[in-house]
């Protein structure tokens, strides 16, 4: 069974810069994201450095479907950007998650988690970040371990001090997944 | 201002004009508060700092954040965890 999967800007980024966009696109996972969300990508796309090219790399994979929100999620998404701190693609993400039923949305800004964490459980949405799919493919035999830890400690470089919390804590749980599988 | 360890080494990234129009105590100040947050957050990661003492380091709001996203990170992984073993 396919598991539908909303992204927000900043864990598609993130899940681009270690070029691994083929993680998002197994069969067991179909990931949209709101209209915004490919707006902001193609702002950052016009940069001529590393988040310009994982910008670019995720508008040319056809890895995502776009879907237009309709006019009353619309209106629940302008609601909820007035929150502090929370974005316009923040906002349509979450509202997007909600209008298609999604099980999870997937976030890698630390505001934007620690803002819409409340509504999201009211609403059935589970938070997650791009370090929990990694992890996910290494338990489904996709990444094996090395690697995994390797691309974990190279988003906590590459992503700075407030989200290295994401991929930090990844690399302790991916301890714990190890055990469970040896 | 970022702050960032690569490897065996820490990373200081600095817009030249910033750099040029900044007095150098501001410069100092923020660079070592770059550095002090990074290493709170890594520490609190590993369990090694308390969520009472990042409060103290990173001030309220963003501390929430933190131990928020530590939070959903630990629970998602969980989850997978938890659907490998229903899985075997």
């Amino acid at each position: 069974m396919s598991i539908k999967q909303v992204y927000d800007t900043t864990a598609l980024l993130s899940i681009s810069l270690i070029k691994k966009l083929d993680l998002i696109i197994k069969p067991d996972i179909v990931a949209f994201v709101p209209v915004s969300v490919l707006e902001e990508l193609g702002d950052i796309d016009k940069y001529r450095d590393e988040l310009g090219d994982a910008a670019r790399a995720i508008i040319m994979s056809g890895a995502i479907e776009k879907v237009e929100l309709k006019n009353e999620y619309k209106s629940l998404a302008e609601r909820i950007a007035r929150f502090p701190r929370i974005d316009r693609g923040e906002a349509e993400a979450l509202a997007l998650s909600y209008q298609i039923n999604a099980k999870e949305l997937v976030i890698d800004d630390i505001d934007a988690i620690g803002g819409l964490a409340g509504i999201s459980k009211i609403i059935g949405v589970e938070i997650v970040p791009s370090s929990y799919i990694i992890v996910r493919a290494y338990l489904k035999d996709i990444l094996d371990y090395k690697e995994t830890k390797g691309l974990l400690k190279e988003l906590a470089v590459k992503r700075g001090w407030e989200q290295s919390v994401l991929y930090e804590t990844a690399i302790v749980m991916l301890e714990e997944a190890k055990k469970v599988k040896s | 201002m970022g702050v960032t360890i690569a490897g065996k080494k820490i990373i200081l990234e600095f817009p030249r004009e910033e750099f040029e129009a900044i007095e150098p105590k501001v410069i100092e100040r923020e660079v070592l508060n770059d550095l002090r947050r990074l290493k709170a957050v890594k520490e609190f990661s590993l369990g090694k700092v308390s969520e009472k003492e990042l409060v103290r380091i990173l001030g309220p709001e963003k501390a929430l954040n933190i131990i928020e996203a530590k939070k959903i990170t630990e629970e998602s992984i969980k989850r997978a965890i938890d659907e490998y073993k229903a899985s075997l």
